[in-house]
């Protein structure tokens, strides 16, 4: 939901700024708006009827300040009462009382005329605020598992579609799949609510959670966390296997810095440490260009784990709580937690 | 260096970094796209370049490999770094 100055129409969900808070009502038609409570200004300190739901000329509701009114998204209009029903549901509360600042306030009013739901998203962010529990959960799973039989966003799948590489194919349905899973078991979201948007630097963005997908070697990994998150996997056979001593000597002079060169392990599961701390780094980042060389892993950003013992996944995560992750093994709708060695030191 | 004959090194270049697409990477033309059609990784696109460098004795200024998309944007860059 977004909220811009306006003319509203009948059914319209209305507020105005006053202070730090925001007084909420429903436009009725006519310049009239009913609200739960008159707008918490020393004008209405003493009228009999400021705690009770009331009908009012949108100048009483504003009290001198410019009213926004609420833009809904697609899945917001899919959920919203037909406007005429909101208007008669408002005037039918008309002097309802029951007004509770925190739990049955003027958003709740307006929100429940509109979605049919008593909600209030200062009354949520307040108990965010309070009860902030750190969400990090990594999923992993094969990469051939999935058909692309569920809904994705239109141009996800014409990216996937548009791949004729059949691993780069399986790996982008099953991060997507994977993903619909982990926002059910993660956040007890229907993935079909949840609305998907491609970001400037081309990568995907949800609106109630923050994700990041890696794949390597025929396994795919979905990371969510309820803060900006970025992962990187790769395993430690696929990478021995294409590069040897001599190949791996080079990446490491290439994309390493200088202070990276004496602090990782001189084997491949040091050089993965360094590499996937760089990857994670730079997708959480949102960055457009990726520069392995000049993105430093050393400090405390991102977190690596290892699981597994074949193949040996070397795993990194960037984001507030990436100390916190917990894993999953995902094998078609079933997840099971699984066993990893971390956050490793450099 | 015509394209054609960058295009033919480049091939090689390509197995070295990662050989896991070998056939595609064998059928490749300009129009191929390094991730979507070939399959590559980040790791094999960093290695790419840095073959590129020491096959072409070209350096690359400030360029990741994920600014190129098909193999042709690869070959236009070398291109002009070799004129």
């Amino acid at each position: 939901m977004k909220w811009q100055p306006g003319e509203p129409a009948p059914g319209d969900m209305v507020r105005v700024q006053i202070g730090s808070i925001f007084h909420y009502g429903v436009y009725v038609g006519g310049d009239r708006i009913v609200a739960f409570g008159l707008p918490p200004v020393p004008a209405y300190a003493d009228a009999p009827d400021r705690f009770l739901v009331t009908e009012t000329d949108m100048d009483v509701f504003c009290t001198g300040r410019i009213p926004e009114i609420a833009i809904l998204d697609r899945a917001e209009r899919r959920k919203r009462i037909p406007p005429q029903e909101t208007v008669k549901i408002a005037r039918e509360r008309l002097g309802a009382d029951g007004y509770h600042l925190i739990r049955n306030n003027c958003e709740h009013f307006a929100n429940e005329c509109v979605f049919g739901e008593k909600k209030s998203l200062q009354e949520e962010a307040m108990f965010r605020m309070w009860n902030t529990k750190p969400v990090i959960n990594v999923y992993l799973g094969e990469a051939d598992r999935f058909a692309l039989d569920f809904p994705v966003p239109e141009a996800r799948r014409e990216e996937i579609e548009a791949c004729s590489a059949q691993s780069m194919r399986n790996a982008r349905i099953a991060n997507w799949a994977i993903l619909r899973l982990a926002a059910r078991h993660s956040f007890s979201l229907d993935p079909d609510d949840v609305v998907f948007t491609r970001k400037k630097h081309g990568g995907w963005d949800a609106d109630r959670f923050s994700f990041s997908f890696s794949h390597a070697d025929g396994l795919c990994c979905v990371a969510v966390s309820n803060a900006p998150i970025g992962v990187d996997f790769e395993t430690v056979e696929g990478i021995a296997r294409r590069y040897d001593a001599e190949k791996l000597k080079k990446l490491r002079a290439r994309c390493f810095t200088k202070a990276e060169q004496g602090a990782y392990p001189d084997s491949v599961e040091g050089f993965l440490r360094c590499w996937t701390r760089k990857e994670a780094i730079f997708k959480q980042s949102m960055k457009r260009t990726f520069s392995p060389a000049a993105t430093e892993t050393r400090t405390g950003a991102a977190m690596t784990y290892m699981l597994g013992e074949t193949p040996r996944i070397v795993l990194s995560l960037c984001g507030e709580y990436a100390g916190l992750a917990r894993f999953y093994r995902t094998d078609g709708n079933e997840i099971t937690p699984i066993e990893a060695e971390g956050p490793l030191n450099l | 260096m015509s394209r054609t004959e960058i295009i033919e090194k480049l091939k090689e270049i390509l197995l070295a970094a990662d050989d896991r697409n070998r056939d595609k990477v064998l059928a490749c033309t300009e129009d191929s796209r390094l991730v979507a059609d070939l399959g590559f990784s980040s790791v094999s696109m960093l290695y790419m370049v840095i073959a590129i460098e020491e096959e072409m004795n070209i350096r690359f200024d400030n360029v990741g490999a994920s600014d190129f998309e098909t193999l042709g944007n690869v070959v236009t860059y070398i291109e002009a770094k070799l004129k």
